[in-house]
């Protein structure tokens, strides 16, 4: 669907699913970076004339798009570079508001991207906090109870929406509910940049604290993050970087911090990236994002029931009726190393992932040093899956024989 | 197409030359790939006179086929070459013995058996060093 509006897939005729990695941008965000730059260029916040007015007006349009996008008020959105970065933010801003200690403990799971694992981790080492980590189980192809790692001394508990290395979907709403009731002032913390390119995430349904994702993997442009945060917790933690924006008065020893959001967003931020961002999420609302998910999830049954026709492919997940899976499949090749299948796949145009995914406590958990990965976007064809099938086919008359 | 993975290529892999162990190894080193999980085991035997030319070599590892057949010529090509012929090989040597063009991610792959070859020359001459300093 709508794959004539993303024009590199007709410049380079490739089947491109790599999307957990990232997403194509459609025409319209290109066109919005090349229209700022040309007709409203200015540093945001800072001039009184009506060109930077009008950048600023842009901006906080942009803001208030995606704070719609995920049912957040406008004010409840920062933006960030990516997701790495905010989830980096946030560990250094709870260290720098809370008083942690050995007493206290710090909740993640097995299956986490590193990006929402290293930093709970390297926050739990720095402080003395226990780190906990809840364990996935293999077979039944499920996270263990969240909740039950959950006490009175928990102060964060980190995880993701959905694993980019098997499409496994978490209950966010059961879980958050769940932790609530063990513990009501632990703050819970979504990573949700898979999540929020296949599923409707709605902020206040979900009830979590804060909420992080990059907008390149959401057909926006590289270099623009998310944190969104509620705003009562966001007026609570202290900030991490200093600099301009950020700041309201300015002393020789001491100073004060602007409102939320501007109280996170210290420097020039990338607002030709957010305003392009913008654009990517009205084009997803324009043609009903709902009906687009609905397209991938036809087509990752589609790929499912092609790929488990070859008796060499072995797929990880995706057969447990009980928990939903978005469109990220993994899988491995016998006697074919997911490397060579890649080599293979792009001699077909097949863009691929292959390796382990910056998620090893996971790899490590499955038994895996690598998997082949193939995700999908709703700009894929059956044709696209069906070069994938003829590429493994051809990768097994090759090396798997 | 499928010009990276020409038969001599596939050949090597299929059947490796130089796979085995050698028992009392003068180098015996071991590296990974962590990113894809390759992985190569290296056990060199010197000569008895001088030890500084590689007169055996033998590895056990696993992996892509770049890895395993870059191994396998590597060590075919290395016997017979001195510890200091060793140290100067670098990547642009190594792509000329086995014949391929590589992107810089499978030069990662190929590389892998002249990283470890390399790592054990190093930890080995060290040793040696240390051995031969008198005694306080």
């Amino acid at each position: 669907m709508l794959e004539k509006d993303f024009t590199i897939l007709q410049n380079r005729k490739i089947s491109y699913l790599d999307n957990a990695a990232t997403t194509q941008k459609p025409k319209i965000v290109i066109d919005s970076i090349k229209d700022f730059y040309e007709k409203y260029n200015s540093n945001v916040h800072r001039g009184l004339y009506t060109l930077s007015e009008e950048a600023t007006l842009k901006l906080e349009d942009a803001r208030k798009i995606v704070a719609k996008f995920i049912n957040a008020d406008y004010n409840e959105i920062v933006f960030v570079k990516n997701t790495t970065e905010g989830l980096n933010n946030l560990a250094n801003s709870i260290e720098r508001t809370l008083v942690i200690t050995k007493e206290h403990n710090i909740v993640s799971t097995v299956i986490e991207h590193h990006s929402n694992f290293v930093p709970w981790q390297q926050l739990a080492k720095r402080t003395g906090a226990e780190f906990r980590v809840i364990d996935y189980d293999t077979k039944a192809q499920k996270l263990l109870d969240l909740s039950k790692s959950v006490d009175e001394n928990t102060l964060i508990v980190a995880f993701t929406g959905m694993s980019n290395v098997t499409g496994l979907k978490i209950d966010i709403k059961k879980i958050v509910k769940e932790i609530r009731k063990k513990n009501n002032n632990a703050i819970i913390i979504v990573d949700a940049t898979q999540l929020i390119a296949h599923d409707i995430v709605d902020v206040k349904n979900l009830d979590v604290d804060f909420l992080v994702f990059s907008a390149h993997k959401v057909y926006g442009p590289t270099g623009v993050g998310v944190v969104y945060g509620k705003k009562l917790l966001l007026e609570k933690i202290h900030p991490f970087h200093y600099g301009g924006n950020m700041v309201n008065k300015v002393e020789l020893q001491d100073t004060t911090w602007a409102d939320i959001p501007e109280k996170f967003e210290a420097g020039t931020i990338d607002t030709p990236g957010i305003v392009a961002f913008s654009k990517a999420l009205e084009y997803l609302n324009k043609n009903n994002y709902k009906k687009l998910l609905q397209y991938e999830e036809s087509l990752k049954n589609y790929a499912l029931t092609e790929l488990r026709k070859i008796k060499q492919v072995k797929i990880i997940g995706h057969n447990n009726r009980e928990v939903s899976y978005g469109p990220v499949i993994s899988f491995t090749l016998d006697k074919v190393h997911p490397h060579d299948l890649s080599s293979i796949c792009d001699e077909h145009n097949v863009c691929i992932r292959a390796g382990h995914h910056c998620a090893q406590p996971l790899m490590k958990k499955l038994g895996l040093l690598a998997t082949s990965r193939l995700s999908i976007s709703f700009y894929n064809t059956k044709a696209d899956i069906d070069k994938l099938v003829e590429s493994i086919k051809n990768a097994i008359k090759i090396i798997g024989n | 197409m499928d010009e990276l993975y020409r038969e001599y290529l596939l050949d090597h892999y299929k059947n490796p030359h130089n796979k085995g162990e050698i028992k009392n190894a003068d180098i015996h080193q071991h590296d990974i790939n962590i990113s894809c999980g390759d992985e190569v085991e290296i056990y060199v035997k010197l000569d008895e006179k001088n030890h500084d030319t590689i007169k055996n070599i033998k590895f056990e590892g696993r992996g892509c086929v770049i890895c395993m057949a870059s191994t396998s010529i590597l060590t075919d090509e290395v016997i017979g070459k001195k510890l200091s012929d060793i140290h100067k090989m670098d990547t642009d040597d190594l792509l000329k013995i086995i014949g391929l063009k590589l992107t810089p991610a499978r030069i990662k792959c190929a590389m892998l058996p002249l990283v470890t070859i390399k790592k054990g020359v190093i930890e080995y001459e060290s040793k040696k060093i240390s051995n031969e300093k008198p005694k306080i």
